[in-house]
């Protein structure tokens, strides 16, 4: 084939794909305010609910419509139209009296999650379950984060249970393709090392790592160690921190030291 | 021109009689050798500056301030906010004090004690802080009840102030800051009250980079928490 034939051959292909892709970007579902409404309506099985539109934010993970009903706040996902996360205002009321065990708790969340959820998958592990104390308030906290191949991938849900009513006073869920490889090519003992050399600790009382897929940046998955080292206390303060250290790369992602 | 100079005075009195009428909001936040939680205090102060109804603080952004001068004004402050260190010397000896920078040396406010080098919460007198409407610690262990130096909530709310924040944990610095931003949106532009503004902060920290609560839903909150800060005003 002349040079000539597989410039055009190449031009031609690349117009192709741009066009493709242009056409993918174009078709990617999007969620106005109006179909957002029912979307909510949908979820809290009221047709005539009453919600009016709150705000847009834009995180790492995603973009969201927020609108309220009388009683709640629900974020909705621009692009997939999947509310991602409620909380209910009434039933954070009367939260300081412990009636209902942890199981018991437990067994509302899990009802809650087949509901709205679609229940857990399949590689979803409990990582958290706790009765936590605010002074004026309490709440059962359950965490669910699928695990796979001993990494903790975006797909979870966070679910708080009021003590006394049973109700369920906040959700979140989100479901997201694994999009990166969950091999790392940094070992966790390199990437804690990476992690030490943040901070100036005179010894360390303790340091752990765990794999997950996180979005450092807007819309970018990368496969990350997250690092907690933790060193012997300077002057009175807490030493060390969390590190995000990218598993494939090496790369410093961020440094957040203890307060 | 002469004929305006004296009312142009009386303006400026008139204003400054305005703005010294608002309550007082110190925000404090620091650059200290291994963190910064710059710039939430100014980030609060604009908020507690506009509120949801129309009425403000004046609100100070005060960065590595010392614990002397914080101790002083906080006598005058209708909101106090502190965003930086707390107290840990060791894993029992932890909570009780937040921790000042200003640049060269550290100070430190204490929940109580009798070290003459600290300043303590248990050494005002019993009107001295009782105008304070809110007090807002974000630190490690601030909400933990040091063996000796006592806790920073109780001993906050024995003096009077109205309602206070603190957290059980150890807390980092990324969601520190991130909450703080949350918070102050919330309960002044939003005018949620104190607790659902703190929690809705709490519930925003966990999805943010990277996942998870990271200390911050150990927070605490004592006092009149169903209150919210508007219209702006001493506590009582």
């Amino acid at each position: 084939m002349k040079k000539s034939s597989v410039v055009a051959v190449l031009i031609l292909t690349s117009l192709v794909v741009g066009i493709v892709v242009a056409a993918g970007i174009h078709e990617k579902p999007s969620i106005d305010v109006e179909r957002a409404k029912e979307i909510v309506r949908d979820f809290v099985n009221d047709p005539e609910a009453s919600v009016v539109y709150e705000r847009t934010e834009s995180l790492n993970h995603g973009d969201y419509i927020i609108l309220e009903s009388k009683n709640a706040e629900f974020y909705v996902n621009v692009n997939t139209g999947v509310i991602e996360r409620v909380t209910f205002k009434d039933a954070m009321r009367n939260s300081s009296v412990v009636r209902l065990s942890e199981d018991e708790a437990r067994k509302r969340a899990e009802d809650f999650v087949k509901q709205k959820f679609g229940g857990l998958l399949p590689n979803m592990k409990l990582v958290e379950a706790k009765l936590l104390d605010h002074g004026v308030g309490k709440e059962y906290q359950f965490i669910w984060v699928e695990t796979i191949f001993g990494v903790e991938t975006p797909n979870r849900v966070v679910i708080s249970v009021n003590p006394n009513t049973g109700q369920v006073m906040s959700y979140m869920g989100v479901l997201r393709q694994v999009e990166v490889q969950l091999k790392p090519k940094v070992s966790k003992e390199e990437a804690i090392e990476t992690a030490t050399k943040q901070f100036d600790l005179r010894k360390i009382v303790h340091s752990k790592a765990k794999l997950s897929v996180e979005y450092p940046e807007k819309g970018v998955q990368k496969l990350v160690w997250v690092v907690e080292v933790e060193g012997e206390p300077k002057n009175g303060v807490m030493q060390g921190g969390l590190v995000v250290v990218d598993a494939v790369s090496g790369e410093v992602l961020l440094v957040s030291p203890y307060m | 021109m002469r004929e305006f100079l004296p009312f142009v005075v009386l303006s400026l009195i008139a204003l400054v009689g305005t703005v010294s009428a608002n309550p007082i909001a110190d925000n404090y936040d620091f650059n200290y050798p291994d963190l910064s939680t710059t710039p939430t205090a100014s980030t609060a102060a604009s908020y507690q500056s506009s509120l949801y109804d129309g009425t403000s603080y004046t609100a100070y952004a005060l960065t590595n301030w010392d614990a002397g001068t914080a101790w002083t004004r906080m006598k005058y402050d209708a909101i106090f906010f502190f965003n930086g260190h707390g107290l840990k010397d060791s894993s029992t000896e932890k909570g009780g004090g937040i921790c000042f920078y200003d640049g060269s040396s550290y100070s430190w406010i204490i929940a109580k004690g009798s070290d003459s080098t600290y300043y303590y919460i248990a050494d005002y007198s019993s009107t001295d802080i009782d105008d304070v409407l809110l007090a807002v610690y974000v630190a490690c262990y601030t909400a933990y009840t040091h063996p000796t130096y006592g806790n920073l909530l109780d001993e906050s709310i024995y003096k009077g102030v109205d309602s206070v924040i603190g957290f059980y944990d150890a807390i980092l610095n990324s969601k520190g800051n991130e909450w703080s931003n949350k918070f102050w949106y919330y309960t002044a532009e939003k005018g949620q009250t104190i607790y659902d503004a703190a929690i809705n902060a709490k519930n925003d920290v966990y999805w943010t980079f990277p996942w998870g609560y990271w200390g911050i839903d150990s927070i605490v909150l004592k006092g009149s928490t169903s209150d919210t800060l508007h219209p702006a005003r001493y506590g009582s």
